[in-house]
């Protein structure tokens, strides 16, 4: 009994490590778009700095 | 009899719209494009002197036609494989279907949405050499879309990226179609996701794989619009495809002798290299 509970948690805790692994992967394939939709946020003089930023520092709309 | 006559002909009437747009604007441009390219015209593209192939032999001495041939290949043989094999190995993640599936599937879908000019954009600002976060992530300094020997290279990754989408979208499909009694069997026998993937999935949806290959190739070649948005043809043409090459060559400099033979050349290479596709479909495409 023990042994069976035990592998169907250890069943529920890879899907659920498989499918944080996917969001993962499906968020590098949108990373373009969510990089662009943090740009569009960013003041101006932000998207011409150097170094570039991910994040904005000031939300802008 | 008569009315078995109308029954004939009426599928046939049905047909006949479709049939009229469809030899309006493909085959009698590409006829009347096959015609001109055997003559001298002028600046219109109105047709003055009869050439026979003296445009054929201009262009396929011309440098910036043969570096534009090379830079098609180099551009399919970068983007197709690697778009269907990355949409593969994106399909079967998604193959089980779970709570969250849905969430992961259209993350996987969704640069199907995006058109190719505001892909260009995107990539425009990531790729700049100095304001773009592409070399801050690498720690480079590398000038992506100006630098001759990255250009077409990086131009290749966007269009991976754009048909990621599609590909995956098709390929999902043909991996749950996957009859889940041999997947089953394979587990009893002690397959891992590598022998699974290779020796039951892969075969069986390889109608599909060939498809997009096929349809990616087709659209490969005729690639222009990334090139002409993003590089203007590069530098000297570095990066021109042949449809760009083709373009330039008629639009920008109303040179449309070259034009003609270019969208001709272009033609006979995507045939040669469709039936080139079909001959590998009989030896690896399984329909059973």
């Amino acid at each position: 009994m023990d042994t069976i509970v035990r592998r169907n948690s250890r069943k529920k805790v890879g899907g659920i490590l498989f499918q944080a692994f996917a969001v993962a992967v499906g968020l590098l394939v949108l990373f373009p778009i969510i990089y662009c939709c943090f740009v569009s946020f960013m003041k101006p003089n932000q998207i011409q700095s150097i170094p570039p930023t991910f994040f904005p520092r000031e939300w802008t709309l | 009899m008569r009315r078995k006559g109308i029954a004939r002909l009426e599928p046939l009437l049905y047909l006949l719209p479709a049939l009229v747009f469809f030899v309006l604007f493909t085959y009698y441009p590409f006829v009347k494009t096959v015609f001109n390219s055997f003559f001298l015209t002028n600046f219109m593209g109105i047709r003055k002197e009869f050439v026979g192939l003296e445009n054929y032999l201009r262009i396929l001495q011309d440098k910036e036609f043969l570096a534009a041939i090379k830079n098609t290949f180099i551009y399919v043989l970068a983007s197709v494989p690697l778009s269907v094999f990355i949409a593969l190995l994106l399909a079967l993640i998604a193959n089980k279907k779970t709570r969250s599936s849905p969430v992961y599937e259209t993350m996987f879908a969704l640069p199907m949405a995006m058109s190719s000019s505001v892909c260009a954009m995107i990539f425009e600002l990531m790729y700049n050499p100095s304001l773009g976060i592409l070399n801050e992530i690498l720690g480079t300094n590398i000038s992506w879309l100006t630098d001759s020997r990255y250009t077409i290279y990086s131009i290749s990754f966007i269009s991976v990226w754009m048909n990621i989408g599609f590909n995956f979208l098709f390929l999902l499909a043909a991996v749950r179609n996957v009859p889940a009694d041999l997947l089953e069997a394979a587990d009893m026998e002690g397959a891992n996701f590598f022998l699974r993937s290779t020796k039951i999935i892969l075969p069986i949806v390889s109608p599909t794989v060939f498809f997009l290959v096929i349809n990616s190739l087709a659209r490969s070649m005729m690639m222009s619009g990334l090139v002409i948005i993003l590089t203007d043809g590069g530098r000297s043409g570095s990066a021109s495809t042949m449809i760009s090459y083709m373009y330039t060559q008629s639009v920008n400099s109303q040179n449309y002798n070259n034009g003609y033979a270019a969208a001709i050349v272009a033609f006979i290479i995507t045939f040669i290299l469709m039936l080139v596709s079909f001959g590998f479909e009989k030896k690896y495409v399984h329909y059973d």
